[in-house]
């Protein structure tokens, strides 16, 4: 297990640098490419962990969709004159970065002390990661959850999908007096 | 007790009545409130007091007729809190019954002299109605039964006096004139309320009848307490009434009409003291200090004001002054423990006064509103009723023989020296007294209707005699001041005269103690003879002396020339209104202007002020707050989810 | 290596925060969205992992989809922003300030 967790340590970290880079680029398209950077270690972290499905959805949606959605917004709306500078006012950066560690050390204390108490055997359901595999992977276990017992959500999860596809069409519509 | 008569109560609602159709109907069918007539409105207000005459009368039969001792009538439960029952219940026995008649007698002549007087004149109803006012709280506050009905009483005849004194209001004078008697009277008014207080306290009831029941079955009140009550009570009586020191408004008084002079000041209102102490005999006869207080402020009071009369220049002044001292004769009569007496001198006084007043105002409005004596005189051939009347009003008023002033004064100047409450000094005041106001009872006759014919051109065009309906007021009580004395004639005379009984002892016996008065005085051996003719004698000497002299001269230092300042003193009346201008107005005056600019303008307006602006202000900080920027709104959000995540992390995973 | 997966999680919350509190650039802003999104699906799927029950993965489907759902909108609505302010800077849009 050691190049595992070695393994899982390293894209960690480079997700997390990838993650900073984001907060500190003064361009729109930089952070974009930063912000795929991340989704791609998000998705290795998944497959790592087994999750198959999920991975490739994230890629597929997440990092093929959305983000090409988001570079094209870019590239359409021309911005490279408006770069970003830190005046936001010196004393919010301070504020927001205090609160954020506060939430970031906060966090990990909590998970810390989650992580090391006795691992509970009655909340442990029956896919876990090495059951998963037996039971026919992730797809298999995954859709048979969706369309069995979370099938409503599912059908109102499309309906949303349209709705969603209708506003954007409506809001961004040019309007004609 | 139970209730055995409802005539009480109309008696008490007739003059309300009046006074609520003078008062709102009548303007209501005239469509305004001067355009009644004073005919029609002194017709309906006379009307509604003789009414409760010949109910009163009826009233004071049952009560003579010895059927019953005492006329009870219980309305209703007006308080009734805790250990305190304040019904209201009226009760009339032998007492009251003379105040009764009094009130609505005389005040029905009144009424009926005021319908001439007032004939000219544009707010008659509204004179009319606080007329019948003043009647109903009258006797409200002679009939009824305990101390806050009396009270109420009280300080109803003290409204309507401050009504009818500022009757005609549009002269700041006559409008101060009435705040002035309402204010002084209300400075008494403190003075009886402790008293009731303290009467609470210690008898745990209000109603007299109990009161005087506790006294009689031999309730003991430590000395100290006694006095306190007693003299709480008094000091209301002097305002009311009018001794030193709060006797300064009733002068002032004689701005309203003169009628209202006549009932208010003459006849009811003032006496109102003198028929609380009366009324409470038992209970002053536990403190002889008290007894003396009021008999000495009495005695110097009725010395104090004769004095100042003898200066005076207004008619209407003199007799004002003289009320004062006769006023004090009545309390130096209760002072000496002749609580009889007084409510016999009460009644004399209110016939010869009442008289003495409407016929002034029988003067007055002959000579169209002169009130100046030097500027009148020789008015008799002209004003023959009034004049005849008048006569006979001021022979009482002096003592002389056989008027009925002559028998109450001479038995208050017995009692002084005569019972065991009575001191000797006392006895020299009241003669001085004596002497003084038969002297300035003549003066008043001769500067008025005797001498030289002093009016003014104009004014003499006008001179006539008044109509019916004012001199016949003036013929009855001219009898009833001529003969009233009779009621009360002494033992010493009545045995001469073919055994008169002295009436009114008799009559008062259940209800105040008499006290038989010896031959020979306890202060001072003196026999009675030797007082009654000694007075009678002061009496017709200084009333043929006041008459004379002052025909063709007004003032004292005219005759004897070194008086010069004392005259100055006296017409100016001691100066004692400027003085308590200067102790007591000014600094007040002052107070209120304090009061006015700093503490009401800075202090209270800026608090207010303060609070708005404050508002203001607190708005504008936290209106900062809306930035409009999302980001910030998103901070704060964020400050929040520290917080929570703070306590989460603390309680649940770290245990 | 499941606690680093959720400390890599929360880390990744915090840094989407503080990109949406400090950028001015609104379509950076909407990144650091996506980013928070990506964070809270990353918890998710490793507690999901860790407890081995699958609802955590449904969650994340159904969230990944509401998250595509929901940059389409967030671009009109920037569109519609560049259009009245004439600008995407965040200060501009303001006109709610007390």
């Amino acid at each position: 297990m050691d190049s595992f967790n070695l393994l899982t340590g390293l894209i960690c970290g480079v997700t997390a640098v990838l993650a900073l880079l984001m907060l500190f680029s003064e361009q729109p398209l930089s952070c974009a490419l930063s912000l795929l950077g991340v989704l791609l270690g998000t998705a290795a972290l998944y497959g790592l962990m087994g999750e198959h499905f999920i991975a490739t959805v994230q890629l597929v949606v997440y990092a093929g969709a959305i983000m090409v959605l988001f570079i094209f917004s870019i590239m359409l709306l021309n911005l490279k004159h408006q770069a970003d500078h830190y005046n936001s006012g010196k004393i919010r950066l301070v504020v927001a970065g205090v609160l954020g560690m506060a939430v970031f050390i906060l966090l990990t204390a909590a998970l810390m002390g989650y992580f090391s108490s006795t691992p509970q055997e009655g909340i442990r359901g029956q896919f876990g990661r090495g059951e998963i595999q037996q039971l026919g992977g992730n797809s298999l276990v995954l859709s048979h959850a969706l369309f069995t017992q979370h099938y409503i959500s599912f059908e109102m999860i499309s309906l949303a999908l349209l709705v969603a596809l209708v506003g954007a069409v409506v809001l961004a519509k040019r309007k004609f007096d | 007790m139970t209730n055995n008569t409802s005539l009480l109560l109309w008696i008490l609602l007739l003059p309300l009545f009046g006074f609520f159709i003078n008062g709102l109907a009548m303007p209501l069918i005239h469509g305004g409130f001067s355009k009644t007539k004073a005919s029609l409105a002194g017709a309906i207000a006379t009307a509604f007091i003789g009414c409760a005459f010949l109910l009163g009368l009826a009233a004071f039969m049952k009560l003579a007729s010895g059927s019953e001792t005492y006329l009870y009538q219980n309305s209703f439960d007006w308080l009734r809190i805790g250990n305190l029952y304040i019904p209201f219940e009226l009760r009339m026995d032998k007492l009251n019954g003379i105040l009764v008649l009094i009130i609505t007698g005389i005040g029905s002549l009144i009424h009926l002299y005021s319908i001439g007087y007032m004939s000219h004149e544009e707010g008659a109803a509204r004179y009319f109605s606080y007329l019948n006012l003043f009647c109903c709280a009258m006797l409200l506050l002679v009939l009824g039964n305990n101390l806050p009905l009396l009270f109420f009483g009280w300080e109803g005849v003290g409204l309507c006096s401050y009504l009818l004194i500022g009757f005609w209001f549009t002269d700041t004078e006559k409008a101060n004139a009435g705040k002035k008697a309402f204010i002084v009277n209300r400075i008494g008014d403190l003075g009886f309320l402790i008293g009731m207080f303290l009467i609470f306290k210690h008898f745990g009831t209000l109603r007299l009848h109990e009161i005087n029941a506790s006294l009689s079955t031999g309730m003991l009140l430590e000395g100290s307490v006694a006095t306190l009550i007693c003299l709480a009570l008094f000091v209301g009586a002097t305002g009311k009434s009018a001794q030193l020191p709060l006797y300064i408004w009733l002068p002032d008084a004689m701005s309203g009409p003169t009628p209202v002079s006549a009932l208010i000041h003459a006849a009811t209102m003032v006496t109102a003291g003198v028929y609380m102490i009366a009324r409470l005999n038992p209970l002053f006869e536990l403190s002889a200090d008290a007894l003396a207080v009021i008999a000495n402020v009495g005695a110097f009071t009725a010395l104090f004001a004769g004095t100042i009369a003898i200066a005076q220049t207004d008619i209407k002044k003199v007799l004002a002054y003289s009320t004062v001292s006769q006023l004090g004769f009545m309390f130096l009569a209760c002072g000496v423990g002749a609580y009889q007496t007084a409510v016999f001198h009460l009644m004399t006084h209110a016939f010869f006064k009442a008289l003495l007043f409407l016929g002034s105002g029988s003067v007055i409005h002959a000579c169209s509103g002169e009130q100046d004596m030097t500027k009148m005189g020789g008015l008799k051939k002209y004003l023959p009723h009034t004049h005849n009347t008048m006569f006979v009003g001021a022979l009482a008023l002096s003592g002389i023989p056989l008027f009925s002033g002559f028998f109450s004064k001479d038995e208050i100047l017995y009692s002084t020296i005569a019972l065991p409450h009575g001191h000797a000094h006392l006895l020299f005041i009241g003669v001085i007294t004596a002497a003084l106001t038969a002297i300035y009872s003549g003066r008043m006759m001769a500067m008025t209707f005797y001498g030289q014919e002093r009016l003014d051109h104009h004014t003499k065009e006008h001179l006539h005699e008044s109509g019916p309906l004012m001199t016949i007021p003036l013929y009855v009580l001219a009898l009833l001041a001529a003969f009233g004395g009779f009621l009360g004639v002494p033992h010493l005379i009545g045995g001469i005269l073919g055994h008169m009984p002295h009436v009114l002892s008799g009559w008062l016996d259940s209800v105040i103690p008499t006290k038989e008065l010896p031959l020979v005085g306890i202060q001072l051996p003196i026999h009675e003879a030797v007082v009654m003719i000694g007075s009678s004698i002061v009496a017709v000497s200084c009333f043929l002396f006041g008459v004379k002299t002052f025909q063709k001269i007004f003032f004292i230092d005219q005759l004897f020339p070194g008086l010069k300042r004392v005259q100055k003193l006296l017409a100016g009346k001691y100066f004692i209104d400027e003085l308590y201008g200067l102790l007591i107005v000014r600094p007040l005056t002052r107070i209120a202007d304090l009061c006015a600019e700093i503490i009401d303008r800075v202090v209270i307006d800026g608090f207010v002020l303060m609070i708005g602006r404050g508002t203001r202000d607190l708005g504008k900080r936290f209106r900062s707050l809306q930035t409009g920027d999302v980001q910030t709104y998103a901070l704060a959000t964020l400050f929040g989810l520290v917080v929570l995540l703070w306590l989460a992390t603390k309680y649940i995973f770290m245990q | 290596m499941d606690l680093k997966v959720q400390v890599l999680a929360a880390f990744l919350f915090v840094v989407g925060l503080l990109i949406i509190l400090t950028k001015k650039n609104t379509i950076i802003l909407l990144m650091g969205i996506e980013l928070l999104l990506n964070a809270a699906n990353l918890s998710l799927v490793g507690f999901s992992n860790y407890l081995g029950h699958i609802d955590g993965q449904v969650q994340v489907i159904f969230t990944i989809t509401i998250a595509a759902a929901e940059s389409a909108i967030g671009l009109s609505i920037l569109v519609n922003l560049y259009r009245n302010f004439g600008s995407i800077k965040t200060d501009k849009a303001v006109t709610l300030k007390g």
